[in-house]
């Protein structure tokens, strides 16, 4: 790397790294001060996760099969309601998915019997399911029937096969909750905290990025040691990337500080409450994550970081003082936060498209590596918008920096 | 060397500057057609009032500023083709330039010195021969926000003498700074003639001017109005000191006075 660049770069971070009242600012007061307000959400959600376990779920089952019927007798783990209704249609059954008052509603083939019997035709019996999955207690209630009720049924069907491993599979199971619209997406209360993160990394990035830039850029203007430094033979070029780099780095590390102390406290609160309300809450932040997803979500970080960096440079730049520069940068914030908000509750997978626009590609990226959608083509293209992005900053600001406006402030 | 050709610098003024100034130019011309040339081994010298022009004429040279008309070399490097090239000749000290209160002398010296790409070894020893004359070893690791105005004024001079340039423009060099001081920066000056290099200073002090510069340039209303060594200049307005010659190209132009 180039000696200049690399000075610059060691300067921005001695100047942080050595300053007590800084490191307190920017890395350990946002990590405690959002342990506290997620321990208190993380409590609520834990509280309102025990609800739903306790909750009693309703079902109305058509066809079902006396085997079926027996098993639900048998049940004693849970409270459960079942309805169990000969040739019923799932058209009469809609609204109460939707308005709650019912959690699913299940069709077994009305020859689920005669094909089980005749497994030899190879002929399956299908199994449809309907719930509302943006909602936490019919979601509930499928889990419960899919992983505790029907495996029963399995296991007895099976085993009445004497063995005969040819037939393993027994019936299909089809989900037709979409088809017919039973899902109410408003009320996708339960899917909260996985949703809220993207919107929390890139709004903490800005956040984190905000101070330290403008202190950086703004700041080193109106105390006049940015002109010292112009004074020097330093292309301006690695002045901008200097700075780029290392506030970006530092941007980085707060907004990392943050999120660790979010993580920190659900992992605590994991460990102190009880058993089965703690599984529950580690359901919800599915550590299901591979490297690759990690290494996904560090691109689209790294690529947020650069731009809201380079924007805040940018913005600092053409500020007089550290004051004027907060004025610019407020509305910037302001857009940030819609565009990490818009997305919130949309779970569609976006089209590749969406990913060349710099910012949102990046928030969606985020967003779907949560809901395990994501793929390289998308990552591929959000980089490269994010980097052609930053270059263009980059050069703008070197720019600037060579600009007689922003080398003395009176 | 120094040559400034017909050198014009004007300032655009922005709303709230042309309300504090009260008046309705939306330009000021602080710069009004200046030519002048620095040799080595000579302190040359813009003496004039406030607002004369002198810190703008000095900006232009060192890059800071961009000439509005005229042409400036600085070792033979036009300052708006080659600002990078000007930049490695040049020390650049005014008032204006801050130094980081957070760092200590030590780091800020060796981190401005790395921008000149100076080897480990020369650092040191630059560094060491600064601070012993200026009187900073004692301070070295403190930080310079605990630095006395005068203490950071010198370190502020080390900073910008770092890389031994060949060219070296101070505005204003003794501002601010007890006789003490002002004589150790004065004393450098000269020894840095003594070495053979460029030496530009602009001051409103008569006293300092006629000691210090070997030739003398007085600045009125951006333009040079009078230029030459003392002798030239006490014998082309028939004075016997710089002060009387001073006032009489002052009267000269603003007669009511
Ligand atoms: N950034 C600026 N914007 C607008 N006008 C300016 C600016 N800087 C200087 N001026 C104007 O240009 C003129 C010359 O100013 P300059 O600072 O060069 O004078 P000076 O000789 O250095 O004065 P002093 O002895 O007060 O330092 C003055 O009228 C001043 O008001
Ligand atoms: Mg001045």
């Amino acid at each position: 790397m180039n000696q200049s660049l690399k000075v610059i770069i060691n300067k921005e971070l001695k100047r942080v790294f050595t300053d007590k009242r800084l490191i307190l600012t920017l890395f350990v007061l946002p990590a405690v001060s959002l342990a506290l307000i997620y321990s208190i959400i993380g409590y609520i959600a834990v509280e309102f996760m025990q609800d739903v376990k306790t909750h009693e779920s309703t079902y109305v089952i058509s066809n079902a099969p006396a085997a079926f019927v027996e098993i639900v007798d048998q049940i004693e783990d849970k409270a459960i309601r079942v309805e169990f209704i000969d040739n019923a249609a799932i058209e009469d059954y809609k609204t109460e998915i939707i308005e709650g008052t019912l959690d699913m509603f299940v069709a077994f083939d009305p020859s689920f019997v005669d094909k089980v019997t005749d497994y030899e035709s190879g002929e399956m019996p299908t199994i449809m399911t309907y719930y509302n999955y943006g909602e936490d207690y019919s979601e509930e209630a499928y889990q419960y029937f899919v992983n505790r009720l029907l495996p029963v049924l399995e296991y007895d069907v099976l085993s009445s096969r004497f063995g005969n491993m040819d037939y393993l599979e027994v019936y299909n199971l089809i989900d037709g909750s979409e088809i017919e619209e039973v899902v109410n997406k408003e009320k996708a209360t339960g899917k909260m905290i996985s949703s809220i993160l993207p919107m929390i990394i890139s709004i903490f990035l800005f956040a984190g990025a905000m101070s330290v830039v403008m202190e950086s850029v703004a700041g080193e203007k109106e105390r006049g040691t940015m002109a010292t430094l112009l004074v020097t033979p330093v292309k301006r070029e690695f002045i901008a990337m200097g700075k780029m780099i290392s506030l970006s780095i530092i941007s980085t590390l707060t907004a990392l500080s943050s999120l660790v102390g979010i993580a920190g406290t659900l992992g605590l609160l994991m460990l102190i409450l009880p058993k089965d309300s703690g599984a529950g809450l580690g359901s919800l932040l599915t550590i299901k994550y591979t490297g690759a997803h990690v290494l996904q979500l560090m691109i689209f970080m790294l690529c947020l970081v650069g731009i809201y960096v380079g924007v805040i440079i940018l913005l600092s730049a053409i500020a007089k003082t550290v004051k004027e520069a907060g004025t610019y940068i407020t509305p910037v914030y302001m857009v940030v936060m819609v565009l990490s908000f818009m997305n919130m509750y949309s779970f569609n997978v976006e089209p590749l498209w969406k990913y060349a626009i710099p910012v949102y590609g990046q928030i969606i990226g985020i967003k779907e590596i949560f809901m395990y959608q994501m793929d390289w083509a998308k990552v591929g293209l959000s980089t490269l918008s994010g980097v052609v992005l930053i270059a263009i900053l980059v050069a703008i600001i070197a720019k600037l920096f060579n600009s007689e406006k922003i080398i003395f402030t009176e | 060397m120094i040559e400034v050709k017909n050198l014009v610098k004007s300032y655009k003024l922005s709303k709230k500057k042309m309300q504090k100034a009260k008046t309705k130019e939306k330009i000021v011309v602080a710069v009004n057609g200046v030519s002048f040339v620095a040799k080595p081994g000579e302190i040359f010298g813009l003496l004039g009032p406030n607002g004369a022009g002198k810190t703008t004429t000095l900006r232009c040279v060192s890059t800071l500023l961009k000439p509005t008309g005229g042409e400036i070399s600085v070792m033979g490097k036009d300052v708006e083709s080659d600002s990078e090239g000007v930049r490695k000749h040049i020390a650049f000290l005014t008032n204006e330039l801050k130094l980081d209160k957070h760092f200590t002398p030590d780091y800020t010296v060796d981190f401005f010195a790395r921008l000149y790409n100076m080897d480990r070894e020369s650092i040191n020893k630059r560094k060491e021969e600064l601070f012993e004359y200026f009187g900073i070893t004692n301070y070295r690791q403190k930080k310079i926000g605990e630095l006395s105005t005068g203490m950071m004024q010198k370190l502020s001079i080390v900073v910008s003498l770092i890389h031994d340039p060949d060219v070296v423009i101070f505005d204003e060099p003794t501002n601010g700074l007890d006789i003490v001081t002002a004589k150790k920066v004065t004393e450098y000056l000269r020894e840095l003639r003594n070495q053979g290099k460029v030496v530009v200073i602009s001051t409103h002090i008569m006293d300092l001017a006629e000691k210090l510069c070997d030739r003398i340039a007085i600045m009125l209303d951006g333009e040079i109005k009078i230029h030459g060594t003392l002798q030239q200049i006490l014998e082309e307005t028939g004075e016997k000191d710089l002060e009387e010659a001073f006032f009489k190209v002052y009267k000269d132009l603003n007669p009511e006075m």
